[in-house]
Parts: structure tokens; C-alpha cells; sequence
């Protein structure tokens, strides 16, 4: 190709060139600015979850009326959702990571000392049973994850986060609370009010509730099945390729005492039931 | 002459229907981008309740930590919502016109239609007051008396879809409905409305679908409900039952009144400064200077109801506009150069060199406006994709003033775009052009 | 109505410099019909152009119809062409996407007329062409005389005090070009001045006045002629 004639020819007109040089320094400006946005976004979306989340699914029920029994409805729940075929797992958990609603609130390495204690370190909180790190796919580095025993359920206490026994905290969280890469296992973790719950196991990583939040890491997972609210959530891990046809699927039951509906899948938009007591 | 002009660029168009065609295009790609993303911040900034904005406010005290403000950037701002103990004290002056606390609470119904699963629905408590303050229209029947206010009575106002959905849009007034397993009876049915942002609550987000339901708030200690929304709480304090839960500092109630003189705005200030340094006497924390009464506009602007993502997306498009009608600007000059003779004839003929720049922009204009229709069309298909991806519901985020926009930008977009192609053309000397065609 | 008194006009490039006219004076009268002759490139155009207001000169004053037109406006050029000047171009330089009508228009429009009065107007030029039964036709859907005969329709319906033609019969044949002649004749002895540039001898003889132009000047036409005789005497003597 002769370039010189073209180059003659634009060194004639300058409006040709002019045009097409504006044309690229916006273009780029363009391109760069999205970039940079995009580039934010993929990295939020590429954060380790800890979770499996290409196999989850997570489904709600809601519980009313006089008679109506959390546990049992739990356990029935459970057992019918491993029977469902492709279901490798099914747990209990409080609130949906990553889905903009969820629970935050202050935790301490020792006894709260007055009402602004400096020490206190927030952290996402879910209540979840002894299937929930299975169910999640979490990896636990130190300690271990709850036996079914341990799992408590106090109908009566309707506060959010009432303290179990015993909790599993994400490494972030330990790290931000006792210090960079202390063991924690059988230590103690206390709440604003003082309530005190051992330290059984530590995660490699999971998520909280608000995909822009700082401490999104910093988790803490209580062995209880919490009486807060009526809303239950299940965290189903099914086998690969199945989650789109069990998303697909609504199932309702109906019965004098109970009624629960499935409201599906829906990782990561505000559920319609949840609520965020958080201590700033 | 105006006509002429037209009439000649109608005819310019035909004869060069793909240069044409192509300036329309990058002028409709243009545009559909900029309005999707205009159109997306018009919405995002609207004021839902103009009408009443000079009335209306959002109130909230400060009882909030005394060691830290609730905003760090904003200290002198008092907590987003209120405490349940401070919307009570609050609700008993007699100072407003209206004046009601609200939240929102989940209600699961079950349909007398035994082929209807139940369904978990999003529910609002609070005062008849509520639909009178901010004009909320009804298709059916009305807002429960005031007495529902006083003592507790079961009574219901229905969203129009839930109305679709239980009783196939006809008039319910008067039947009733099971909601976590007790009856209500209806005694209103909304027309369709769609506040957005719904400026009344933006805690779970600024463009949620308004409540299905409605409930006097006066039933909320017998019901004891699932509540919905933001809870923030700052005080060390248990919270183990629905009393403790109710006595304590959390913050999770909405707050409105409408004062309608500057009078009663002065008075209902003096009655908050009262109430928090009374709060503060008996030993509350409490800032007595920091009470809050926030006209809706003021309102959304405190709660950032407007990304900040959606500012700069605004101005990339309004960039990515600029690109198109730099393009447009080549495609013109290829046009009018292409169009020498005739204009070269036109000058012999006495068209003075104003005549014939007159004409190119008439040209131009006229292609922008075709462009600008196209452009809305764009705009259109990607507002549909925007409210699929945000799940912005109900009203439509185009309107008039909109579209009136569109077209204006359309054709000072490429009035703009054709200033120097048509400079150009107007400087070409005629005399090289007549010798031969 | 004419008179240019050492005009000179010079193109400049990057790299050479053309004199096209230099010290060029002519002057015509009202109701002549001059016919400029000359080879190409010897300048005629230029005179034209310049005579017709389409370009500027150099040096040298030019009065149009008693009028210094040397330091005038764009603006105040235009009237001129519009309101005083017809022009008839070798390729017709019709406006092809306008019909006859349109054509015809166009200068009408530019003056400024009333749409009765435009209306009258080209119904009387093109039916004193012959054309006006074919007003909504396309230049394209007509020969290349009738073309011409619309193009000197458009150059008289602002009735013009003067018309200039670039070689108005070039793109014809002689049939059609008699045709046009006779209708340029027909212009001038209604008191139209004519100037016509045209490199055929046999047109140019039918001009009361033949002015020839050679590199950029005018040379006296009778010496021209008489030179020409000689030869031709010489050649038949010899």
C-alpha cells in the first residue's frame, strides 16, 4: 500500500485528520473510564465467596400461625429437600450472602468495657446448623464445624444474634478481632451486652450481605437456629449442572398449621422478609 | 423560505439515502444512549410529591450514640429513621395537619381460593393520615377511620395488584382477608401507584415496588409482626423480646408530616427542640439541636437517592454522543462536498453564501430530528433493559419532558455537527464547479 | 452596462504562478451581443467568471451597469447575479433532482418574490422556450437541447439586464444548437445584452461584436482578421 500519496493527502485537509484524532481521544476517554468501572466490578465479583456457589441454591419458607414449630418444620423441610433427587446437601442458615439484606453487629475478644468499646469488631453474622459448612462448601483451616448437638433453639428469644455456645468465625474476622494469624480455636468471642460463645472452628473465607461493604470477609456464624424471625432460609447444594432446573421449580404446600413457599434462588437481591439490625 | 429549505432537504435525503441513512443512525445510536442514560438519571432524581414538597417533611431526632454522629460525614444529621419510643412521642402532637410513623412489616395471605398457594407480601403500618399527606389515590372505598388509629380494629387497605390477584380487580370493600392467620377487612383499594423513588422510604433501596398492603399501626403490639426494612441499633442493650426490642434505641421508624404554614413549621421546630432537650433532661442521649425537618427534595438528597455510577454514566454516554456526531461531521462533509455543483449552480444563481449555510442546517436539523426519533426508539429498548437489570418497576421512565429533551438535543446535536461542514461547503468558490458537470 | 479596465487575475499554487488575465479591458454596451473567442486556456473563462461576479480580480476596476463592483460583499454580489445577471453554462447545469418548475424557481426564490409572482414568472419563461408543457419533468427525462432551453429559461425569468453563456451550444448538435442560437438572437433584440464565449467562428460571427482574447488579453479582432486574410491570401497567391 503507498502510504506517502494518503499522508500528502492528509497533511492537505486537516479536517479529515482532526476529526478522526478527537474521534480516538474520546473514544479512549470512553473506553477508559469503562474500563475502570468494569474493572471495580470484576474484581468484587471475583473475590473469593469461600462458598460453592456454582452448585447453590437457596430457598425461604415462612412460618405463621399459633401452632406453627420452627424445628420441626426445619427438620421435615430438610429431610424432604435430600430426598429431592440431585440435592447433595441442604442446610439450615439465617439470611442469604451476597443477597443486600442480612445481619451486622459489633463482636469482642474479651468482656465489653463501657458502652464504646474501641476493641469491638464487626462482623456479618448468620445463625446456620451442623450440615451448613458441607451445604455451603465452606473449608475449615483450624478447629472444626458443629456436631447437631450442639445446635441450640430458644423460641423465646426473639433478639437477633442471641449468643449460642458455640461459633465459627472466617479468618478475617479473627485476624481483624485477636490480631494477624492468631489461633482462636477455643477462645472466647463476647457481644456488646457481654454474652460470651466459644470459638470451635475457623473458615478460610466466606461473605456477608453487602456486596460493597469494607469487612464483607469478616463473618461469624452461630450455632442456633434463630426465633428472630419467621423466616427460614435453606441453603441447598445440588449436583452440577442441576441448580438451573431446581431453580426453575416452585413448590408450595399448604396445611392447617403450617404453610411454607419456596421463593427460590435469588442470590443476590433483597429478600422481601429480612431485616438488618446492625451496630454501628 | 423555511419550507423551501425543508423541502429541498427532503429531497436531499432521497437522493442520498445511505449517507443520510447512516448520519441517522450514528445520530440515533447517539442519542438512544445518551436519553437511556438521562432519562435513567431523570428518574433517579424526579421528585415523586413536587406538589406538595413545600409542606411535607421527613422528621427525625438525633438520640443516637453520644460518643459518634450516625452520619460521619454529615454530623450534624440525626439518624435516617427513628426509635419506636421517639415515633409514639412524636405521634401525639397535635401541631401537624398529618402526621404518621409507618414500617414496613411481612404478612403472609392466604387466599379463600384454596387453588391460590399463600403468599408472602410486603406490608406497610401505619396512620389513616398516610394517604391523605401524600395524596394517595384510591380505586376502591378509602383510608380506615380514624378510630383504627386509636383502638384496635382488623382492618386493611389493598395495593390495586394485590387486589388483581385475590379478587380479580374488582371492587373488595367491605371482604375480607387472612393474613397471618387472621382476617382483615378491606376498606380501600389504591389505584396503580408507583412513587419512585419512593421518597417515603428509600432505606431498602430508593425504587421498591410500593407495599401490597396496609395496616394501622396501632395493631403492631397486638399483632407483633415480622418486621421488614433497615434496623440500626447502637446501644449495648438486650434485645431478647418484643418489649426489650420496642424500649430500646434502635432506629427503624419512617417519620412524615405536612405543616402547612410557616407558623405551624416553627412551632413543630420549637416542639422537637423541646421534646429532645426534655429527652436529654431525663437522662436520654439526646442532641437537642439536631432535629431534622426535610422537605422531600432535601430528603432524597441526603440519602444519596442518585448513584454516583449513574452520574458517570450520563457523562460517558453524553461522550459517546460526541463521538457519533463527530462522525456525523465526516459523513456531512462527504455529503456536501459530494453536492458542490448544485450549490456552486445556487450561488451563480444568487444565493449568497448565508442562503446557502442556511440550508445545510436546515438539512441538518432536520436529519437530527429524524435521528432524534430513531434515537428515542433506541432509548427505549435499553430503558426496557435498565428496568430488567435493576428491576425498577411500574412507571415508565420516559416521559414527556423526556422526550422533549431527546429531540431538542437531537437537533442542536446536529445543527452543532453541521456548523463546519457547512461553513465549508458555503466557502467553496462556484466557478470551479459550473465549467463541467 | 460593461466596462473592465486593466483587470488582472493570478492563480497562485505552492509552486507556480499563472497570470490568466493581465491588463484585460473591455467594454460593452447595452443591447450588444459580444461573442469573446479565443483558444482554451487563453482566459475567456476567467473573464467570465469575473464578469459574472463568480470570482474575484486582482487588479484593474470593473463597473457593472454603471456600478463599481470591485469592493462589494458576498451578500451584495449575490443581489447582483440574482437581480442583474443570467447565466447559461456549457453543461446546462441543471439541479437534477428539482423538476423544470423547481429549475426554473430557484433564482426566483433567492429574489425574493411573491409565489404569484414566481408562478407567472416561469410559466411565461417556459413557454417562451417552449417547454411549458412539461414543467413537472426531470432534467434527466429531456434531450440536451430542451435542457438548454430550460436553463435559458431559468436565466431569463428574473429578466435580466445581462446574460452570460459559457459555450452554451458545446454539448449539442447543430440542429439544437441553431435551436438555442435562435433563441439568444431572439433575447437580444428584445434589449438583453448577450456576451457568450465560444470557441466555434461560425456562432461567433452571428455576435454584432467578436471580441478573441489570447493569453490573458484582448488583441484587436479586425488586426486578427486581417492578419488571417493575408494568410489565406498568401496561401491562395502562392
Amino acid at each position: 500500500m503507498e502510504i506517502r500519496p494518503i499522508l500528502s493527502a492528509m497533511l492537505r485537509s486537516k479536517t479529515g485528520p482532526v476529526l478522526i484524532a478527537l474521534q480516538i481521544a474520546i473514544t479512549l476517554a470512553i473506553v477508559v473510564n469503562s474500563a475502570f468501572i468494569i474493572n471495580q466490578r470484576l474484581e468484587h465479583m471475583h473475590r473469593l465467596t469461600g462458598m460453592d456457589h456454582e452448585n447453590l441454591v437457596f430457598a425461604r419458607s415462612y412460618g405463621f400461625g399459633p401452632n406453627h414449630d420452627t424445628l420441626a418444620t426445619i427438620r421435615e423441610d430438610i429431610d424432604a429437600l435430600l430426598a429431592m433427587p440431585g440435592v447433595r446437601n441442604a442446610a439450615y442458615i439465617s439470611g442469604i450472602p451476597l443477597s443486600g439484606s442480612g445481619s451486622n453487629s459489633g463482636f469482642l475478644p474479651h468482656p465489653p468495657e463501657g458502652e464504646n468499646d474501641p476493641d469491638s469488631t464487626n462482623a456479618n453474622y448468620y445463625n446456620g446448623d451442623h450440615r451448613l459448612a458441607e451445604a455451603l462448601g465452606l473449608k475449615i483451616i483450624e478447629g472444626r464445624w458443629f456436631h447437631p448437638e450442639e445446635i441450640e433453639f430458644d423460641p423465646t428469644d426473639t433478639s437477633y444474634g442471641a449468643m449460642p455456645k458455640v461459633v465459627v468465625v472466617t479468618r478475617a474476622w479473627a485476624d481483624a478481632a485477636f490480631g494477624e494469624g492468631e489461633p482462636v480455636v477455643d477462645r472466647l468471642v463476647y457481644d456488646s451486652i457481654g454474652r460470651s460463645a466459644r470459638i470451635i472452628g475457623v473458615i478460610e473465607h466466606m461473605q456477608g450481605a453487602w456486596v460493597n461493604w469494607d469487612e464483607l470477609d469478616q463473618v461469624i456464624i452461630l450455632g442456633n437456629i434463630s426465633a428472630a424471625h419467621s423466616v427460614i432460609t435453606y441453603a441447598i447444594n445440588v449436583e452440577p449442572g442441576q441448580k438451573e432446573t431446581r431453580r426453575s421449580r416452585r413448590s408450595c404446600r399448604r396445611s392447617t398449621a403450617t404453610a411454607w413457599c419456596s421463593a427460590c434462588a435469588r442470590t443476590r437481591t433483597t429478600s422481601p422478609a429480612a431485616t438488618t439490625p446492625t451496630a454501628r | 423560505m423555511f419550507a423551501y429549505y425543508l423541502r429541498l432537504a427532503l429531497l436531499s435525503i432521497r437522493r442520498n439515502p445511505v449517507l443520510s441513512g447512516l448520519m441517522m443512525a450514528a445520530i440515533a445510536v447517539g442519542i438512544g444512549a445518551f436519553m437511556t442514560m438521562l432519562s435513567v438519571h431523570h428518574f433517579m432524581s424526579g421528585n415523586p410529591i413536587w406538589w406538595k414538597n413545600d409542606v411535607l417533611y421527613a422528621v427525625g431526632v438525633d438520640t443516637w450514640n453520644p460518643n459518634e454522629t450516625y452520619y460521619q460525614s454529615r454530623p450534624e444529621l440525626p439518624p435516617q429513621q427513628l426509635t419506636y419510643r421517639d415515633a409514639k412521642a412524636l405521634q401525639a402532637s397535635d401541631i401537624p395537619t398529618y402526621k404518621a410513623y409507618m414500617f414496613n412489616v411481612v404478612g403472609v395471605f392466604q387466599p379463600e381460593n384454596e387453588e391460590i398457594a399463600p403468599f408472602i407480601e410486603r406490608g406497610r403500618m401505619t396512620f389513616n393520615d398516610f394517604f391523605a399527606m401524600f395524596d394517595v389515590p384510591f380505586e376502591y372505598g378509602g383510608a380506615w377511620g380514624e378510630q383504627a388509629d386509636r383502638r384496635d380494629e382488623f382492618v386493611v387497605v389493598l395495593s390495586r395488584e394485590i387486589n388483581d390477584k385475590l379478587f380479580g380487580g374488582e371492587n373488595s370493600v367491605g371482604k375480607r382477608v387472612v393474613i397471618d392467620g387472621r382476617e382483615f377487612m378491606v376498606t380501600g383499594v389504591l389505584k396503580e401507584w408507583h412513587p419512585a423513588p419512593k421518597f417515603y422510604d428509600v432505606t431498602t433501596g430508593a425504587f421498591q415496588e410500593p407495599e401490597a398492603f396496609y395496616l394501622p399501626a396501632q395493631l403492631y403490639e397486638t399483632l407483633q409482626p415480622d418486621r421488614s426494612g433497615n434496623t440500626n441499633c447502637w446501644k449495648p442493650e438486650n434485645l431478647d423480646s418484643f418489649q426489650a426490642f420496642n424500649n430500646s434505641e434502635c432506629t427503624w421508624i419512617q417519620y412524615w408530616v405536612q405543616l402547612d404554614t410557616r407558623e405551624q413549621q416553627q412551632r413543630y421546630a420549637d416542639f422537637l427542640h423541646a421534646y429532645l432537650q426534655e429527652q436529654a433532661s431525663v437522662g436520654r442521649s439526646a442532641r437537642p439541636d439536631q432535629y431534622l425537618m426535610a422537605t422531600p427534595e432535601e430528603w432524597l438528597e441526603i440519602n444519596e437517592v442518585v448513584a454516583d455510577d449513574n452520574r458517570v454514566l450520563v457523562g460517558l454516554s453524553f461522550l459517546f454522543l460526541i463521538v457519533c456526531l463527530l462522525n456525523t461531521v465526516g459523513l456531512l462533509l462527504a455529503k456536501f462536498l459530494g453536492r458542490a455543483g448544485d450549490i456552486s449552480v445556487r450561488r451563480a444563481l444568487g444565493a449568497s453564501r448565508l442562503d446557502i449555510f442556511r440550508q445545510q442546517l436546515i438539512e441538518c436539523g432536520f436529519i437530527g430530528l429524524l435521528g432524534g426519533i430513531a434515537g428515542l426508539g433506541l432509548a427505549g429498548v435499553g430503558l426496557m433493559v435498565v428496568r430488567k437489570m435493576y428491576r425498577f418497576e411500574g412507571s415508565s421512565m420516559m416521559d414527556g419532558e423526556m422526550i422533549l429533551v431527546a429531540f431538542i438535543t437531537a437537533v442542536l446535536a446536529s445543527i452543532a455537527a453541521g456548523l463546519w461542514p457547512a461553513w465549508q461547503i458555503c466557502r467553496v468558490p462556484p466557478a470551479g464547479y459550473l465549467k463541467t458537470q | 452596462m460593461l466596462k473592465m479596465q486593466n483587470i488582472s487575475k493570478v492563480y497562485r499554487t505552492d509552486l507556480v504562478q499563472t497570470h490568466a488575465l493581465r491588463d484585460f479591458s473591455l467594454e460593452v454596451a447595452e443591447g450588444e451581443f459580444v461573442a469573446v473567442t479565443g483558444p482554451s486556456g487563453s482566459g475567456k473563462t476567467t473573464f467570465l467568471n469575473i464578469a459574472g461576479l463568480l470570482e474575484d480580480f486582482d487588479g484593474g476596476s470593473y463597473l457593472l451597469d454603471g456600478e463599481d463592483v470591485s469592493n462589494l460583499n458576498d451578500n451584495q454580489r449575490s443581489k447582483i447575479r440574482n437581480a442583474k445577471i443570467g447565466f447559461i453554462f456549457q453543461g446546462f447545469n441543471l439541479i437534477p433532482d428539482l423538476n423544470l418548475w423547481d429549475n426554473v424557481d430557484v433564482p426566483l426564490r433567492y429574489r425574493g418574490f411573491s409565489a404569484a409572482e414566481r408562478s407567472k414568472r416561469i410559466k411565461e419563461a417556459l413557454e417562451m422556450v417552449g417547454l411549458g408543457s412539461r414543467m413537472k419533468h426531470l432534467p434527466s427525462q429531456l434531450s440536451g437541447g430542451q435542457q438548454q432551453r430550460v436553463a435559458i429559461a431559468r436565466a431569463l425569468a428574473g429578466t435580466p439586464r445581462l446574460i452570460m453563456a459559457d459555450e452554451p451550444t458545446g454539448n449539442l448538435d447543430s440542429l439544437m444548437a441553431r435551436q438555442v442560437m435562435e433563441l439568444l438572437e431572439n433575447i437580444n433584440e428584445q434589449g438583453t445584452t448577450i456576451i457568450m464565449v465560444t470557441h466555434d467562428p461560425e456562432l461567433a460571427r452571428r455576435a454584432h461584436r467578436n471580441v478573441h482574447v489570447m493569453d490573458g488579453q484582448v488583441t484587436d479582432f479586425t488586426e486578427f482578421e486581417r492578419a488571417a486574410n493575408k494568410r489565406e491570401r498568401d496561401a491562395l497567391g502562392g
